[in-house]
């Protein structure tokens, strides 16, 4: 079974893109393996493995851009390839009136991975499958409320080599592993829903099955048993305008996605317009915007190590950094691609641009989006706080086109009085508005408290493309909140 | 003569995919036979070209051709799957499935592949679209917006997929099924970064291309229409949604009626099958196999069982749910209840992704002329479930929101964030007009709606 290109295939791609008249080419094989298990009440629901693997090759002529690609990888299936990449370009290129410059990036020949202990994909399933299947069955309370106890696991390789005509060459193995528990509790139309360590399918790391061992499902499943039937009897979350919010890492992490994608350089010159829409961060702000305020720091970092979003390349090649955004408050950089980087004079790129497989051209792409942590411990943080709520575990999201308006669902909430947790509330919803809700955090817990969370599901582009991204932070606190939008 | 699914596909142009998929399918087959298990095997074409435009010129421009295989094992109520686009490593992948299988705990409720169930093979295609027939589309829509505003920004996308399918399964299914369709977008911004107005027309189509030139318009008027904004505080509102709009809230209804959901209680549907949950103006199709009405269509699911043209709400009432074969077996305790309606792979659930909705008498001006003070929404943006068991959603208007004033669209307004459940935005007595002009999208055809209140519940594009 091949498992990496042959070089001389790539050898012949990059000589036959280079045969046209181009201004760069570029030759991406990708392979993507995954494995995906579902266990539900104690039946196995989902044994399902995928391999996919292909070639593209990507042109600029006449300052515009060109790309095909196919999985069939012969020297044949190649010739088609270029020529119609080629072809496409000119199309392109017909269209164009700022034609594509590229930032410079230094040639780079390097071989890379992803440091792990377990190659997650050769892991024996039977074994995964018993730890779902007892998790599924952890705290078996026998109530007829619950409808649902789901354990899953998830895990896959991106395994790129990218060529360019400028020399660089780059073998790059990034490893992902995920998983995660949910009990799902229904009481008549009262419907509760309460994960580990995050919703949707879990938390997801760059790095090995150890990451799944470290997350130990069989442990923590009973205790989303028990918090979805308390939830079922625990009291709304009320409506108020003006309510202090502490917010964990498992939503403030979503908060950070959905504002995370404003600092994409695509979308603040346009180019994403048609679909994901564009950003209120516009060029002309940059240096000048305040984001937030002085407590507020945040960064797009591809190196934090086992980040969903961490990487060495991108798959222009161009070499993962650790990029300001938001300084102490103030807009003062972008995530960027060679393409977009020399829009605003700037030299290098921000190695943000990654696709989804051998068959996308690369899109930027959110790294880790961090939220620097501050001083505050986290247990003097809630002492300190007299009337107010915390909120934890996203469940829903959605923000306008310009990433202004958001409003975002979890699944559980805690009411805090006087420095003290004094019960749980149910469907905790915030909204607001992003510059006034970053500048209203008085509080950011430290180092201690500071978690990362992946989202494997980002969608962008058309075809579409899903990314996996990072986002860490520590609990927050926001004053003046608008909560309980979602009533029944 | 019945329609050959094979000929959707340009052999000149992508090569011949079927010698490698045939012997594929058949080997994988015959392979797992002779292994003694049952099966599930599938070949797939995809061929799909994406030309996307931003700034007033094509940024990207995608040219793809796959051809994959998955296969699904089963033995004794265990089953594992595994696919591919590694064409000539079937060997591999059997052994993938295998291996699944063999570590795979035997499942109470599986009872393995449908049985076999013929249907009439239909003509799926689309007019096909080519990469230059496409970048004219950009120059035509850039050239027509900037005769409305000559400093427009124009953006969107135009593109092509058609699909193949050969299934087979030990149970005796041998099925084909392609189809093909296009899409096209044009988005339009005007006016300086800070108040910028903002335009977008879409649909998908698959025999006459839309008028280009004409969505170009449209797009760019609403964008100069948006430029000057009222500010309208949240509340209920009268409403009339455009077609871009009501797609919108059908993919929830649609998404949202699914086996799994309907079982365990977290669906809109619950509990409810057989109720009138919607008013009786509310008819819905599911179309799978009448290409001139709806997009996604096909004439077998993800496991070869024939798909069927039903209703699936009748005058408001809501008279189906599709099953898969898994969720069949489980939930009524027969894999042949299936639907027809299985997304595909390993348990893939069920899904309604044709659906049509009756169109009615009135267009979208005579419907507005019935407004007395309210909003007419062009389209929503970012919506999502805040609560599955009542329908309830968020979102946002963008491109198009109008006051309506007495019959007339009286400005443009700033943009608003719905909190909002369809159950309740469709209920009986809730729906004024069901509109007569509708519009292709990728998973419904749907005209306009008039209805009598929906909830908005704060302001977007704000920085206050
Ligand atoms: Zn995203």
């Amino acid at each position: 079974m091949s498992s990496i290109i042959d070089e001389d295939i790539m050898a012949y791609a990059l000589e036959k893109g280079q045969s046209y008249a181009v201004q760069y080419v570029d030759v991406k094989w990708m392979s993507r393996d995954s494995r995906s298990l579902n266990v539900k009440n104690g039946d196995l629901e989902g044994n399902s493995q995928s391999k996919s693997q292909g070639i593209g090759i990507k042109m600029l002529v006449d300052g515009g851009y060109g790309f095909a690609a196919s999985n069939i990888i012969s020297r044949e299936s190649i010739d088609k390839i270029a020529n119609r990449a080629f072809k496409v370009a000119r199309a392109s290129g017909r269209t164009m009136k700022r034609p594509i410059t590229l930032a410079e990036e230094p040639v780079h020949v390097d071989r890379v991975q992803t440091p792990i202990r377990k190659d997650p994909l050769t892991q024996p399933l039977e074994e995964t499958i018993s730890i779902l299947v007892d998790a599924s069955k952890a705290a078996d309370l026998d109530d007829p409320r619950i409808k649902a106890r789901n354990a899953v696991f998830s895990a896959w390789t991106d395994h790129m080599v990218l060529w360019t005509s400028e020399g660089t060459r780059i073998d790059q193995k990034i490893y992902v592993t995920g998983g995660g528990v949910d009990t799902l509790a229904v009481q008549g139309s009262n419907v509760e829903r309460r994960s580990y360590p995050a919703s949707f399918r879990g938390n997801f790391a760059t790095a090995g099955y150890e990451y799944f061992e470290e997350i130990d499902l069989v442990s923590i499943a009973p205790k989303a048993t028990t918090e979805a039937l308390q939830l079922l009897e625990a009291p709304h979350c009320p409506p108020r305008n003006d309510a202090t919010v502490i917010i964990k890492p498992s939503q403030l992490m979503l908060q950070l996605h959905e504002n995370g994608h404003g600092f994409e350089m695509d979308r603040a010159y346009d180019y994403e317009a048609a679909f994901a829409g564009t950003s209120f961060m516009k060029p002309h702000l940059v240096d000048e915007l305040m984001f937030g305020n002085e407590l507020i720091t945040i960064y797009g970092d591809a190196t934090h190590p086992r980040g969903l979003g961490t990487f060495y390349y991108d798959h222009e090649g161009v070499q993962a950094q650790k990029t300001t955004l938001v300084d102490e408050g103030r807009l003062v950089g972008y995530l960027s691609s060679r393409e977009t980087a020399p829009l605003k004079g700037w030299e290098r790129s921000s190695g943000s641009a990654r696709s989804l497989n051998y068959a996308r051209m690369p899109l930027i792409r959110m790294t880790n989006i961090n939220l620097k942590p501050g001083d505050w411990s986290y247990d003097e943080m809630v002492e300190d706080t007299k009337d107010g709520y915390i909120f934890d575990t996203n469940v829903s999201w959605s923000i306008d086109d310009l990433r202004l308006s958001f409003q975002f669902g979890m699944e559980i909430g805690w009411r805090v009085e006087n420095g003290e947790i004094t019960g749980l509330i149910k469907k905790p919803s915030y909204t607001g508005i992003t510059p006034q809700f970053w500048n209203s955090a008085d509080a950011v817990a430290d180092e201690k408290s500071f978690q990362m969370y992946g989202t494997p599901n980002c969608g962008k582009g058309e075809p579409g493309q899903v990314m996996y991204t990072g986002h860490g932070a520590s609990p927050t606190r926001f004053r003046n909140v608008r909560i309980g939008v979602v009533q029944e | 003569m019945s329609w050959d699914p094979r000929s959707i596909i340009d052999l000149g142009e992508f090569g011949d995919p079927f010698p490698t998929l045939d012997t594929g399918v058949e080997k994988l087959l015959y392979m797992a036979r002779e292994k003694g298990y049952e099966a599930q095997v599938s070949g797939n074409v995809r061929l799909e070209g994406v030309t996307r435009f931003a700034v007033s010129q094509v940024t990207q421009h995608h040219d793809l051709s796959t051809l994959s295989f998955s296969l699904v094992l089963y033995k004794d109520g265990r089953r594992a799957s595994a696919n591919t686009t590694l064409v000539d490593d079937l060997v591999g992948l059997m052994k993938q499935a295998e291996d699944g299988l063999n570590s795979s705990p035997p499942n109470k409720f599986d009872q393995g592949f449908p049985s076999p169930r013929q249907s009439e093979l239909i003509d799926l295609s689309a007019k096909v679209w080519t990469t230059d027939e496409r970048a004219d589309s950009v120059i035509a829509s850039v050239n027509a917006a900037e005769e409305i505003n000559p400093d427009v920004i124009v953006a969107g996308t135009s593109s092509t997929v058609t699909t193949f399918s050969r299934i087979l399964n030990t149970e005796g299914t041998d099925v084909e099924s392609s189809s093909s369709g296009n899409y096209f977008k044009v988005n339009a911004i005007v006016g300086p970064p800070e108040s910028r107005g903002y335009g977008q027309e879409e649909t998908q189509w698959r025999y006459d291309a839309p008028s280009f030139e004409t969505f170009a318009r449209e797009a760019t008027r609403t964008a100069v229409d948006t430029l000057t904004l009222k500010n309208f505080k949240p509340g209920e509102y009268e409403v009339v949604l455009g077609p871009r709009a009501v797609t919108d809230l059908m993919n929830f209804v649609q998404f949202g009626t699914g086996p799994v959901g309907f079982h365990e209680g977290t669906s809109f549907t619950s509990d409810r099958l057989g109720d009138q949950i919607f008013d009786e103006k509310i008819s819905l199709h599911d179309l799978p196999r009448s290409p001139s009405k709806a997009f996604f269509t096909r004439l077998f699911d993800g496991e070869g069982v024939p798909t069927q043209d039903r209703v699936f709400v009748h005058k408001g009432s809501l008279e189906f749910i599709p099953y898969d074969s898994f969720t069949a077996a489980k939930y009524l305790g027969d894999k042949n209840e299936a639907t027809g309606n299985a997304g595909g792979g390993f348990f893939g659930g069920a899904f309604l992704g044709s659906a049509v909705m009756e169109s009615g008498v009135k267009s979208v001006r005579e419907q507005i002329a019935e407004v007395g003070d309210g909003l007419y929404v062009k389209s929503f943006w970012y919506n999502r479930f805040t609560d599955r068991r009542r329908g309830g959603l968020t979102g946002l208007t963008r491109n198009g929101l109008y006051h309506i004033k007495d019959g007339e669209l009286a400005g443009a307004v700033r943009n608003l964030r719905y909190t909002e459940s369809f159950v309740r935005a469709l209920e009986p007595g809730n729906v004024i007009s069901v509109g007569k002009d509708s519009r292709m999208f990728m998973f419904n055809t749907v005209p306009s709606l008039h209805l009598g209140r929906y909830r908005f519940s704060s302001v977007a594009h704000s920085m206050e």
